[in-house]
């Protein structure tokens, strides 16, 4: 099976990064903007980086975007531009579009367009930075279905110490622990002393949390909420 | 007649077996001792802020790690940890 094609429209930061992202984790990723110094710039950290204008179909055509699986429309500050090249991409026959989005109403155009997928990175962002800066114990929060949130948490007092079973935490809180991340000392090679760490993917019920432990668990927002007091 | 230079060495050999063991609060207790004795002390300085790290302690951890590099600017584990308490990528290019 060949590898999924992606193309970036729009190369700003969030564009450049992810099209960067893509490319290193070993996809083809097309780059697209147009303005030519930007594309000058990550000509060497793509598979093809084109000066196009993201509303003309032809010009797309031609880049080799009908090739693409995902097509990401990171035009985030010019909305008409944005719902334009939306629109195009789209009537090009691609299946996967997703659009970055800077308020509700582009969004809204962005669906009723065919946008497979819009995101807001902004708002994500401030909506984790603002959890974080109010529950510091949590480290991380996906929302994984309306009810249900993934969390890495730095392991409660309660439990440092007890087996995963001992501190009930699946028979008290209706919680799964899906992994636990550990930090180990050691003295790396140049004689420093440093810490890294290691995760325990799928613990068992035996296996041990212990003080400065990570859990990586999923339940209810509620649950890890009283869990976490 | 004390031998600060000996004492130094003594506990910081215990705050290290402390570090290394996890056992991190008295690992603190006597890397503070170490910082009594020679502030400029890298291993000490750079462990605490591991720890505190570790606790999610991250202003101290920050603190730690500044006070590392102003004594020794090329040291790679302050650097790299400092980096990643700010939110700056060392990959980044």
């Amino acid at each position: 099976m060949s590898k999924t094609q992606f193309a970036v429209i729009g190369l700003g930061t969030f564009g450049s990064n992810l099209a960067k992202e893509l490319f290193k984790r070993g996809f083809p990723v097309l780059a697209i903007d147009n303005k030519e110094e930007i594309v000058n710039k990550i000509t060497s950290f793509v598979t093809q980086a084109i000066v196009a204008d993201a509303t003309d179909g032809k010009a797309l055509e031609n880049a080799g975007i009908k090739d693409c699986d995902t097509v990401v429309v990171a035009i985030g500050e010019d909305i008409e531009t944005s719902i334009l090249a939306t629109l195009v991409v789209k009537d090009l026959g691609i299946k996967n579009v997703i659009v970055k989005c800077i308020s509700q109403w582009h969004s809204k155009i962005a669906v009723k367009i065919g946008a497979d997928r819009v995101i807001y990175p902004e708002f994500e962002m401030a909506k984790k930075l603002a959890e974080s800066m109010v529950s510091p114990n949590i480290l991380e929060q996906i929302e994984v279905s309306k009810d249900f949130n993934l969390v890495e948490i730095v392991a409660p007092k309660k439990c440092h110490g007890k087996t995963i079973k001992d501190s009930e935490i699946r028979t008290k809180y209706g919680i799964n622990v899906i992994a636990i991340k550990k930090h180990i000392p050691f003295i790396n090679d140049e004689g420093q002393p440093d810490i890294e760490e290691k995760t325990n993917v799928a613990p068992g019920p035996d296996d041990e949390i212990m003080e400065n432990d990570i859990l990586v668990i999923v339940g209810k927002q509620e649950q890890i909420e009283k869990f976490n007091k | 007649m004390v031998n600060k230079n000996n004492d130094e060495k003594i506990i910081q050999e215990q705050a290290m077996f402390y570090f290394l063991n996890s056992k991190f609060d008295e690992a603190v207790e006597d890397f503070k001792k170490v910082l009594e004795i020679n502030p400029a002390n890298v291993d000490a300085l750079c462990s605490l802020g591991l720890i505190y790290e570790n606790k999610k302690m991250i202003e101290d951890a920050k603190t730690m790690y500044e006070k590392t590099l102003a004594v020794d600017k090329e040291n790679k584990v302050a650097r790299e940890h400092l980096n990643k308490l700010i939110g700056i990528n060392n990959e980044q290019d």
